[in-house]
């Protein structure tokens, strides 16, 4: 799992790269960081590359939201496949997250 | 084992050879002799032929001087033919010519000289009475010379002539020889006869004085068979005789050699004698050489027979202990493992040992070295496989069971003798091992692909320390993997140059395995050692033992490490190619026994404890059935809280997510605790 992050004006913009399960998630924990420094602003969560994820990604983005909802910043999802739009729905998340 | 051959048998054998040699002597000795005898007999004759003629030309000489006496008188005689009373004087110049005359005569025809009547024989002759020489006219009408044989045959001769020999009883009572010889006057017409007698005693000292042999004798004889000279004392031959006999020409006389049968040999016996001595002498020195040859033989052959019998006790200790070896056949229904020993002693019997057999669905497995070779390290070995048997039979720890084994070598150990060690007990549903290594060298381990040594602090031999304590440690093989052990044998096989394999070279080859089998890694193992030692010998037993741990293709063991999570997506994506299942179905089935396994992973064990979780599964046309256990504490994921996912955000937990997601996916999912161990079922409809 590769995580890239870039900025674009007051945008921050994470391409996920690969699988995002339980070992991914565990290595990426600090990656984020940056992510989480910025959660004032818009964080783009780009998922065209990320086939696949586990409860423990979940709790990954669900930490950034929380981070974001605190600091008055936005999270959105985009290009999210539907396999891993399939888990949303079924931990109702689909509702919570801003998948554009 | 070898026929023995026995003493006898050896000695009979020997014997038969001795016998064959000194018959081969014999026979040789045999014809040699008969040879030699023919020999002899041959130049003996010829010696007595040759003595026979020597005798014989004495004889000639010695009457051919009386002829030459006589021939040389002639011609005085027929110049003086005129005077006949010269003739007298003539005859005494014969008769005194030689010692070896006895008597002298000239006679003449009748009435050659009318003044002296019919007959006139001038005569001189030897008187033995008074030891000199009488001279007188002999012939008369009583001595009629003209009517004797040797007058009328002396007329008629050309030459002169020997007659007959012929018994003096007049004078000398001995035998007489005349010689003969015609007088011619001028016209060469033979008017007298001179006549010489001589004794033949003259002839008697010269056959007499042949001596071939000391009993050997020569007789002179007349050829009428008259005997004149013979031996001069009587002697009985007896046996045979080999007579030789000569004619002695123009003489009438015959020499006769007769030498007996034995002294005829005589030279023969002498050197037969020798022969006989020398053959003797040989034949004891064949049996002597022949005895103490037999003897070295009879010695070499007990040691070569002890030797023998060394070798085939060891040959049948090797077999002993090739039989202790186990066979992978004992294993083969633990479908989990694929193992294989090799052992190559280095002298008959080794000192390495390796053990496995499955007990309870785990595999007990153990090697080891005993200090030392031959016979001492195999006997210990031996005691020390059954104590491994024993000790494991009822034992579950590792360390427990090195305790026991060491304590048992350790109580009566004389000798010091130690022993290194590496045993383990694996579980073959989760592919864990716990070992316990006693100064063995560090096994390598080959995990995907890798291999490295099992570097864990070794606790001290066997056999050195009453009450040595042992710690176990733990290992994990997952599909694939293998535990390759060995003994130095290994890695101290030297080549020719004294360079070892070495552990560095150990590990390059196993580096290169792959994905070989038990079996092969052996093998390439074995190759790689045997190309390295090349022709060098073999100077320590050779022991490998591979452990590879294969569940099968819908069982995954996983350790309680998150990184072991890894392992599940490609056993998934493996299981659904094998099974030829609808790949789209892959992610959500991925991700709920990922759910599973986390949970697993992450509170079935203690903080710092290792443990495994064993996942299976099955697939039949309508379902896919997964079965995950693990011997954690008894813990039930199912009733756990779930998360509200209807509450806010805000008021979410982490954590209870997974479980959710098992329920969502999975259409029906079971817990229960059987055996000490978690068993959650999960079925996904297809």
């Amino acid at each position: 799992m590769e995580i890239t992050i870039t900025e674009s004006g007051n945008q921050i913009i994470a391409t996920f790269d690969g699988r995002l399960d339980t070992v991914a998630a565990q290595q990426i924990e600090e990656t984020i960081t940056p992510l989480l420094e910025h959660a004032d602003q818009t964080i783009i969560l780009d998922c065209e590359k990320m086939p696949f994820i586990s409860s423990s990604g979940l709790r990954i983005f669900l930490k950034i939201r929380k981070e974001v909802s605190a600091k008055g910043g936005k999270m959105q999802l985009k290009n999210v496949c539907p396999d891993v739009m399939q888990v949303f729905k079924m931990t109702k998340l689909d509702g919570i997250f801003e998948i554009l | 084992m070898k026929a023995q051959i026995s003493k006898q048998d050896f000695a009979r054998k020997e014997l038969i050879k001795i016998f064959i040699a000194i018959f081969v002597l014999l026979v040789g000795s045999v014809i040699y002799y008969f040879y030699i005898r023919k020999d002899a007999l041959h130049s003996a004759e010829k010696r007595a032929e040759l003595t026979l003629k020597n005798t014989e030309r004495m004889i000639l000489i010695r009457m051919g001087k009386i002829e030459t006496t006589v021939n040389a008188t002639r011609p005085m005689v027929e110049y003086a033919l005129d005077d006949p009373d010269a003739m007298f004087d003539i005859t005494r110049h014969i008769a005194e010519s030689s010692s070896r005359i006895m008597g002298a005569g000239i006679a003449f025809k009748a009435d050659y000289y009318p003044e002296k009547g019919h007959w006139y024989e001038t005569y001189v002759g030897y008187h033995y009475g008074c030891d000199t020489f009488v001279s007188k006219q002999l012939g008369s009408a009583k001595h009629d010379y003209l009517q004797m044989d040797w007058f009328k045959k002396g007329l008629m001769s050309p030459s002169g002539f020997w007659s007959d020999p012929y018994f003096d009883n007049a004078g000398g009572k001995t035998f007489l020889v005349s010689y003969c010889l015609p007088i011619h006057d001028s016209t060469n017409e033979a008017v007298g006869v001179i006549c010489t007698d001589i004794t033949l005693d003259t002839l008697a000292s010269i056959v007499k004085s042949v001596k071939l042999s000391p009993r050997s004798f020569c007789t002179l004889t007349s050829c009428e068979g008259k005997l004149l000279v013979g031996p001069s004392t009587t002697q009985k031959i007896r046996g045979k005789c080999h007579v030789f006999s000569e004619k002695i020409e123009g003489k009438n006389l015959i020499l006769t050699l007769t030498v007996p049968d034995a002294e005829m040999y005589k030279r023969l016996r002498k050197s037969s004698l020798f022969f006989l001595l020398m053959a003797l002498s040989g034949i004891f020195a064949v049996l002597f050489i022949s005895f103490q040859s037999m003897q070295n033989l009879w010695k070499l052959n007990e040691v070569r027979l002890k030797e023998q019998h060394i070798e085939d006790e060891l040959a049948i200790a090797r077999n002993i202990q090739q039989s202790l070896l186990p066979s992978e056949q004992t294993v083969k229904s633990s479908k989990t493992i694929n193992i294989k020993g090799l052992q190559i002693p280095a002298k008959y019997v080794g000192g390495d040992l390796f053990d496995y057999y499955v007990r309870d669905n785990k595999l007990l497995f153990c090697i080891g070295d005993v200090s030392g070779k031959g016979v001492p390290a195999a006997l210990l070995m031996a005691i020390s496989h059954s104590l491994f048997r024993t000790i494991s039979s009822h034992n579950e720890r590792p360390e427990i069971m090195m305790e026991a084994l060491n304590n048992a070598i350790s109580e009566n150990n004389p000798d010091i003798m130690f022993i290194t060690m590496f045993l383990g007990i694996m579980d073959l549903t989760t592919g864990t091992i716990s070992y316990c290594n006693a100064g063995h060298n560090p096994p390598i381990v080959i995990k995907n692909g890798r291999a490295e040594y099992l570097d864990t602090e070794p606790s001290l031999l066997l056999g050195v320390e009453l009450s040595a304590k042992y710690t176990a440690h733990e290992l994990t093989l997952a599909h694939g993997d293998t535990l390759f052990l060995y003994t130095d044998g290994l890695t101290e096989a030297e080549n020719t140059e004294h360079e070892t394999f070495g552990e560095k070279r150990a590990l390059e080859t196993a580096a290169h395995f792959g994905t070989l089998t038990a079996e092969q890694q052996i093998e390439q193992m074995h190759q790689a050692v045997d190309q390295f030692v090349n022709n060098a010998e073999q100077s320590d037993d050779l022991t490998m033992l591979a452990i590879q741990y294969v569940h099968g293709e819908n069982r995954l063991v996983i350790e309680n490490r998150i990184q072991e999570l890894d392992k599940l997506e490609p056993f998934l994506s493996h299981f659904f190619e094998q099974k030829s299942i609808d790949m789209s179905l892959l992610p959500q089935l991925d991700l709920a026994l990922e759910e599973a396994v986390t949970n697993v992973i992450m509170y079935a064990y203690p903080e710092g404890e290792t443990g495994t979780a064993e996942l299976t599964v099955n697939v039949n046309n309508k379902q896919i059935c997964s079965t995950l256990t693990d011997s954690g504490t008894p813990f039930n994921p199912l009733e756990q809280q779930e998360d509200n996912l209807d509450v806010s955000l805000e008021e979410r937990k982490i954590g209870g997510l997974g479980i959710h997601l098992i329920k969502e996916i999975m259409s029906k999912v079971e817990y229960e605790y059987a055996n000490g161990r978690n068993v959650l079922r999960m079925t996904y409809d297809v």
